[in-house]
């Protein structure tokens, strides 16, 4: 009875779909998506490519996730195919998904949280790409942390290139809106009651429990696939 | 072929569609064959038809361990009324939005799901087991359906 409620998989690409398509607003969720079985295939396929990097969870550590995955599972899993949806590996996007994961629930966190206020404060996150860079100047490209996101409100994007919001790197910018994905993944589940809204406690809980941990943890994963 | 059952109140709303457990067994079968998930999504046929001939909001048909599981979101455009998931056997969940006394609900285990609400189909008549009550005003009954066999009666 205590254990966290858990979204069973057949909802995941669903989950997916339409944390990727909807539009910021607040117009009506469209609650049961017409995906055909090859669209759903694909869907199914960028999970699956996701969980052989251990992600948003492995059995070993997780036994319970053949029921299926906790609401701090599913996010895990948006942040992830978010990074995904902008042509990133899912090497890098795991990467970096992994090693930012307490900074992305807490900017979650904050986004559901706030759902009625202007969007405006909401945290978007950037990740420096540098790709070229790299090849120049290899050293720099790795003392500049590129795995790290950084954290801008909706207002700030102008700052995208300032040292107040710690961007004073070079490199190209990839801006992810999280909070809105996030919100609309939350609104699904909430409005098809595909989870008990106390799961939402649940997440709060675990994360504001780790409130003094570093928001951004280097993580050596497996990267192998198996 | 496998011993298959479903549960009597997914068995009502077939018998309400025109439907037989074993079109709907077909058409879970066929899509395993062309190598899709087993579960029948909202814009499937099967599904559609039951929305159109019953009014039952049926969003997912699943077959696991030989049984057909049904799941149902009764609503409006806008408001969730009661749901009705089969996610196993043993765990079937009516789901509704409470306002029901404590000292109502301690007694209600045992006793039928229409004491405490009435879907109007044969899930009324399924035993509820125990009660959970949430925050926002939801409650969780769950149920054990009775299932019938439909399929391989006399083997073993």
């Amino acid at each position: 009875m205590t254990e966290p409620a858990r979204l069973a998989s057949v909802h995941l690409e669903d989950l997916a779909i339409i944390s990727m398509k909807t539009l910021p607003g607040v117009g009506p969720l469209s609650l049961y998506p017409d995906l055909d079985a090859a669209m759903r295939s694909k869907l199914r396929a960028r999970i699956k490519q996701l969980s052989r990097y251990d992600w948003p969870a492995n059995l070993t550590d997780d036994p319970l996730l053949r029921r299926g995955y906790t609401l701090r599972q599913c996010f895990r899993l948006v942040s992830a195919l978010a990074l995904v949806d902008a042509y990133l590996g899912p090497s890098t996007a795991v990467a970096i998904a992994a090693n930012n994961e307490l900074a992305i629930m807490r900017s979650i966190l904050r986004a559901i949280r706030a759902d009625e206020s202007p969007p405006a404060n909401d945290l978007m996150a950037v990740f420096i790409a540098g790709d070229l860079w790299q090849l120049a100047e290899a050293d720099g490209f790795v003392a500049a942390e590129p795995t790290r996101l950084r954290w801008i409100e909706r207002r700030s994007l102008n700052d995208l290139w300032t040292a107040e919001h710690d961007l004073e790197v070079p490199g190209q910018r990839v801006v992810i809106d999280l909070a809105r994905i996030t919100r609309v993944a939350w609104r699904w589940i909430h409005a098809r009651r595909l989870m008990p809204s106390d799961a939402f406690d649940v997440f709060s809980d675990e994360i504001t429990e780790r409130d003094a941990d570093p928001s951004y943890q280097h993580l050596s994963m497996r990267t192998t696939r198996r | 072929m496998r011993r298959s059952w479903i549960s009597l109140p997914f068995a009502d709303l077939l018998g309400r569609a025109g439907l037989l457990p074993e079109e709907v067994d077909l058409a879970l079968r066929k899509r395993i064959e062309q190598g899709k998930a087993a579960v029948l999504t909202y814009n499937e046929a099967v599904p559609a038809q039951i929305r159109i001939t019953t009014g039952f909001n049926v969003v997912a048909i699943g077959r696991a361990h030989g049984r057909l599981l049904v799941s149902i979101e009764q609503r409006t455009a806008t408001l969730l009324h009661w749901t009705y998931r089969e996610h196993s056997r043993n765990n079937c969940v009516f789901a509704c939005l409470g306002g029901v006394a404590d000292a109502h609900l301690a007694a209600l285990p045992g006793k039928n799901l229409k004491t405490l609400a009435d879907p109007e189909f044969a899930a009324s008549e399924s035993v509820i087991n125990f009660i959970r009550v949430f925050a926002d005003g939801w409650l969780e009954a769950h149920v054990s359906p009775e299932w019938e066999q439909y399929f391989g009666k006399n083997s073993t």
